[in-house]
């Protein structure tokens, strides 16, 4: 039973950092799109688990951490408009295209960055972590605290939303 | 054609990579999957801010080394005092408007008011009269302002002052009438003592006893009623001068009165009702012997018998 209070070792936290960081930095990135709050807001998670060791076992370090980002996502930035550029991140291929695929291809980055920033929250939120992390719908319902249906249907939402978007015109 | 319930499904499966090679053979048929696939390229395709992993260990090390160290939180930023002036501005307007806010009762020709205080001390205002008090911290500073008439019945409790332009009465917990006429002020004392200041003059009056003052010296005399005659619609005398009454009975009812061969040395002991003229004047005339005429409301005259005949 002094498993519980393992998540104050030193390496054990440590190891927590490098197993959850990156996944928590995307999820906070889904729901910033800033990069620079999403590491603030990231690290103050990590304080607050550091504080909080005695009570969170490493079992349930990860379900914490989400936990924490988000309300603390949504007391400091939650309202501020989202402005959008996700950029893709291999453009070598499409150089060979012609000049009207490229604009095309331009702009249709450019609509479909516009119609994730339309999202709501939750529905950007979760959809990013089904598609780009390619999490399964019952992680994304653990992490949000939600049902899995109610995350199925967020993602569902999501993506009809953006195709009415692109396919608009 | 799938129809839209197992579109749906399909869809569903897909988000979740759950879709069977044969299912996936009939989903890539809806008309749809083409966007649903420029979607999911793009996105997929989105590059996500590479964190530093090591680094970010490292400043959280530091942050909790630092954080050992007790912080405390800035009290004193200019936000802050600014924040605390604006609350202390807003406390203080709000204290002298509550503070400096009475509560006035008015009353009209021939109305009285009963008014209750704070302390349920009850206040009887006479007619052509107003009384103001403050509610604010009335426990500890029972005062009200007077102009005209109005009968006290004051709880015990601390120094209660009635102030009055001509002068001031304080008591701690009496039945008590105070009237300002013109220049004069008359107090009255039923139950317990009254203090009456008047100038540089100071008069304790106990139980019984009334005090009139004008320009000239106190008059002090004695109460045999109860309770002043004008709580019941009446008006009272004891020993007054027949003008004083007169002009009394003419505000009372609004009249023009005037006079005729009349002793102005006759003084007058005894009421008249306030609520019917002929009564009043009947009152008021036949103890002193004299006749009064009414022409209409505005010309009653009053006048002596001896010049009658």
């Amino acid at each position: 039973m002094n498993k519980e209070k393992d998540t104050c070792k030193e390496e054990v936290f440590n190891a927590l950092y490098r197993d959850h960081a990156q996944s928590l930095h995307n999820f906070l990135y889904f729901k910033t799109t800033n990069k620079d709050q999403s590491h603030d807001i990231a690290q103050e998670a990590f304080i607050k688990l550091w504080n909080n060791c005695k009570k969170v076992s490493p079992e349930k370090a990860k379900s914490f951490l989400f936990t924490v980002a988000n309300n603390l996502f949504l007391n400091a930035i939650a309202h501020q408009k989202v402005v959008l550029n996700f950029k893709k991140s291999k453009t070598t291929v499409i150089n060979e295209q012609s000049p009207e695929y490229l604009m095309e291809e331009k702009e249709f980055e450019s609509r479909l960055n516009k119609a994730i920033a339309d999202l709501t929250e939750v529905q950007r939120t979760a959809f990013l972590l089904s598609r780009i992390e390619g999490k399964k719908y019952k992680e994304i319902a653990e992490i949000l605290g939600i049902s899995e249906k109610a995350a199925g249907k967020r993602i569902h939402d999501a993506l009809e939303a953006l195709r009415e978007q692109i396919e608009k015109i | 054609m799938p129809t839209n319930m197992k579109k749906k499904d399909l869809l569903n499966k897909w988000l979740n990579g759950e879709l069977t090679p044969e299912e996936f053979e009939v989903f890539r048929t809806i008309p749809e999957f083409s966007s649903y696939l420029k979607i999911d390229a793009f996105v997929k395709d989105i590059d996500l801010p590479k964190v530093d992993v090591e680094a970010g260990l490292t400043r959280l090390q530091e942050r909790r080394i630092r954080s050992l160290d007790t912080e405390k939180p800035k009290l004193f930023t200019l936000s802050n005092v600014l924040r605390i002036a604006a609350i202390l501005t807003l406390l203080l307007a709000s204290y002298y408007f509550i503070a400096n806010y009475s509560v006035a009762t008015n009353t009209d020709l021939a109305q009285t008011e009963v008014v209750q205080l704070p302390d349920n001390s009850l206040v009887t205002v006479n007619e052509n009269s107003e009384l103001r008090y403050k509610k604010f911290n009335w426990g500890n500073d029972r005062e009200v302002t007077l102009d005209g008439e109005a009968y006290f019945e004051v709880e015990k409790g601390s120094t209660f002052t009635v102030h009055t332009k001509l002068g001031s009465v304080t008591v701690l917990g009496t039945r008590f009438n105070v009237s300002t006429h013109q220049n004069d002020l008359v107090v009255s004392c039923y139950e317990g003592e009254v203090r009456v200041m008047m100038n540089d003059l100071t008069i304790d009056l106990p139980a019984g006893r009334m005090v009139s003052f004008n320009l000239n010296d106190p008059e002090i005399a004695d109460v045999y009623l109860k309770e002043p005659k004008w709580l019941y619609n009446e008006s009272r005398f004891n020993d007054t001068p027949i003008m004083k009454v007169l002009s009394v009975l003419e505000t009372e009812y609004n009249l023009d009165l005037s006079t005729k061969n009349i002793d102005v040395n006759l003084r007058f002991t005894g009421g008249f009702p306030n609520d019917d003229l002929e009564a009043a004047l009947q009152a008021v005339t036949i103890p002193l012997k004299l006749n009064y005429s009414i022409e209409n409301k505005d010309d009653v005259t009053i006048f002596g018998k001896t010049n009658s005949d």
